[in-house]
């Protein structure tokens, strides 16, 4: 199933039906928003630590050209490769040419979204190469050909029962069953033997640290841990904005990290590579390269509110907690980022015209600001995207794509109501005549009052009711009473 | 083409430049309030070893106690509980406790490569050492290097670990400062909190996903 971002209504709407994306979803936001109680149980504390991460993320990204070139300086200087990108193509690009001069056929994946971001499976499958996804839940949707329904758990839409029957059908001698552990244990073997042989590692990045040069990853099953291990060659790629400044900036961010996560006060293995093994080391990667993605980064940094767009730890807390996303799940986005952080990233990296719905999937209810690690102003992003897509100043149209949901008649309708406004006669005579033609309003068809009952104007307009009271002057209704 | 983006001190560097160049147009932020790293504040640990030791059982490792006399029996006794038959130890582990190799074999010095399938189809357990522990996560850090390569801490099922009672800190921030590793990091650190595990299928725990699926945690207290 392929969803695509033009297509969010139709797509939306199709999730609303469909009772067991609804039961799958409903079941494990409970679940994560319950494992996030458990370990933040101090609202203090949660406060106090996220204004620490959010003037980290901040003040990095103050630095970041500075922060980069560091990070680059001591990679280099720790034999660690690096290869910057603006585009998915280009990112696409240098993976494959590593893989070429490696002569590379298997290649293994740990949990990577911004390898998701560029396309990548799909670029390398065009070229012969077999690029296995080994964290589970990112194997199970491409074994069953989707994407991801959710940052951290890819597979949350789908149940034991549909994973039992997709294992059965894709992977060979596999009888149907239920249960977790054999279900488990047969995507463990299936990836055993690739991590023995595979000519190359991809993971993402977590957090790399401009001061020492080193690479961080967060997991629970250790395919992170092999596929940047096992393999001799070792390629990470992250998003520039990844980037912090001290090895003392980790701890903070890591903790909420993890607890807005998944409920943990750590992950089972957090992973610090600063460089490829050295020449007495039995094993570890002989090579290890970092691919820094710009991909529309650079165009929410250009902007001081978008930027902190920019902040975004990706830890999936703002999912957890959206109402909308709760109820649609996350391939009715049809983007890579669903959810809160998917609506307001998405717009860099796709044009706002290809994502003019995402802004207005929200309620604004403030639910993703307010359990966000680093405090990104969600709500209030999106309503800047929203006037963002309806721009119809040219030269106040910053963003790619920005005007492109602005439609003539609308905005005539708004230049009406406006000039009716300053000028009182006629606001009278438009309120009056609505008012007289009361009985005709029903009658118009919108989208409306599709499913609800249609507003009824009064009789009298509140101007002639004031004025009928003779008070005072029915020019100035807002003197009287 | 990929060369033309690659870090190269002589080539040229479209992206990079551009994306660099972008960065510098951007209007600087007025007011960036400055921030006091807290080092250490937000979990101070009483006891912490009891506070470790509880946390690893909750994350499901094993967790067993001796002094240094005891070790070789408390080895024995625990390869017996779990039926550990082909076992290995880093070279890092059997220089501190020579009188283990008796129990565990020593693993290969060569390249991995050479005992590749060894490691991967005919281990049941690795024994290493862990570098030193935080007490507020339940975690272990590992520190692999020439003497102890990574895989023996990931590839077989079970993974067997000493911990020196003495090397307790109470949080990462507290170990990354003490020990100064801003100045300084080893090729790969590790912090390890528990066995492998996942809940990617309906939020239901499985152990060994990838990792090992046992861990096991020998607290030894030394003088
Ligand atoms: S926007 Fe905030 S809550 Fe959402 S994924 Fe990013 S860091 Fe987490």
């Amino acid at each position: 199933m392929h969803t695509s971002a033009q297509q969010f209504k139709p797509q939306a709407h199709d999730a609303l039906a469909n009772p067991v994306i609804r039961k799958n979803f409903r079941g494990a936001m409970d679940f994560l928003r319950n494992k996030r109680k458990g370990v933040i149980p101090d609202d203090a504390e949660f406060h106090a630590l996220q204004k620490v991460c959010e003037q980290i993320k901040q003040q990095c990204l103050a630095e970041l050209p500075e922060l980069l070139e560091q990070l680059e300086k001591n990679c280099l200087a720790n034999g660690i490769q690096v290869h910057w990108a603006e585009t998915p193509a280009e990112a696409n690009a240098i993976i494959n040419a590593l893989i070429d001069k490696h002569s590379g056929v298997d290649v293994v994946k740990g949990k990577s979204m911004v390898s998701e971001e560029i396309g990548l499976n799909d670029y390398l499958d065009a070229r012969g190469k077999s690029c296995i996804e080994t964290d589970m839940g990112e194997y199970i949707v491409q074994l069953a050909g989707e994407h991801p329904s959710h940052i951290i758990m890819p597979a949350i839409h789908k149940n034991a029962q549909e994973i039992g029957q997709l294992f059965h059908d894709k992977i060979e001698d596999t009888p149907f069953t239920t249960d977790v552990d054999t279900l488990i244990n047969i995507g463990r073997q299936q990836m055993r033997k690739r991590f023995e042989h595979a000519h190359i590692g991809i993971t993402g990045v977590n957090f790399a640290v401009a001061e020492t040069g080193t690479l961080c990853l967060v997991e629970n099953e250790g395919n992170g841990r092999l596929s940047s291990t096992a393999p001799p060659v070792h390629i990470a790629v992250t998003g520039i904005e990844k980037v912090v400044k001290y090895l003392a900036d980790v701890p903070p961010l890591l903790s909420l990290l993890t607890r807005s996560a998944t409920g943990q006060v750590i992950t089972t293995y957090f992973n610090m590579i600063s460089g490829p093994r050295k020449s007495d080391e039995k094993d570890g990667p002989e090579e290890v390269h970092l691919v820094l993605v710009d991909n529309g980064r650079t165009q929410a940094y250009a902007d001081e509110q978008f930027r902190a767009t920019l902040q975004c730890i990706r830890c999936g807390a703002c999912m957890n907690h959206c109402p909308v996303y709760t109820r649609i799940g996350g391939h009715a986005y049809g983007t890579v980022y669903p959810g809160p952080i998917g609506k307001i990233v998405s717009p860099h990296m796709l044009g706002m015209e290809n994502t003019q719905d995402l802004p207005t999937a929200s309620s604004l209810c403030g639910a993703c600001e307010e359990v966000c690690p680093v405090n990104i102003p969600i709500p209030t992003i999106l309503q800047r995207l929203r006037t963002q897509l309806n721009q119809g100043n040219a030269d106040k149209r910053t963003l790619r794509g920005a005007g492109s949901a602005r439609k003539a008649s609308e905005a005539m309708i708004w230049k009406v109501w406006r000039y009716l406004c300053v000028h009182p006669r006629l606001y009278r005579l438009a309120t009056q005549s609505v008012a007289r033609l009361r009985k005709l309003v029903p009658l118009v068809k919108s989208p409306w009052n599709q499913g609800r009952v249609s507003p009824k104007p009064a009789p009298k307009t509140l101007n002639e009711l004031l004025h009928k009271k003779g008070k005072t002057n029915a020019n100035k209704p807002w003197m009287i009473v | 083409m990929s060369h033309a983006n690659t870090s190269n001190p002589n080539g040229i560097n479209k992206a990079r430049n551009n994306i660099l160049a972008k960065l510098r147009g951007a209007p600087k932020p007025e007011h960036i309030a400055t921030l006091e790293r807290p080092t250490h504040n937000w979990a101070e640990v009483a006891d912490p070893i009891a506070h470790f030791s509880q946390i690893m059982e909750t994350n499901h490792a094993n967790v067993y106690r001796c002094n240094q006399a005891d070790l070789p029996a408390t080895i024995e006794q625990l390869l017996a509980e779990h039926q550990l038959t082909s076992t290995l130890a880093s070279k890092d582990v059997l220089t501190y406790f020579p009188e283990l190799e008796r129990k565990i074999p020593l693993a290969p010095q060569t390249d991995l490569t050479e005992w590749k399938d060894q490691l991967y189809n005919h281990t049941d357990a690795c024994l290493t050492r862990a570098y030193a522990s935080i007490a507020a996560t339940g975690t272990l850090v590992l520190w692999p290097g020439a003497n102890e390569p990574r895989c023996l801490s990931l590839v077989p099922p079970c993974h067997i670990v000493i911990l020196d009672t003495q090397r307790f800190y109470p949080t990462l921030a507290n170990f990354i400062e003490q020990e100064k590793l801003a100045q300084g990091l080893p090729t790969n650190l590790l912090l390890v909190s528990g066995p492998s595990k996942t809940s990617d299928i309906q939020q239901t725990v499985a152990y060994g996903a990838h990792g090992p699926e046992k861990l096991l945690v020998i607290l030894l207290d030394t003088e």
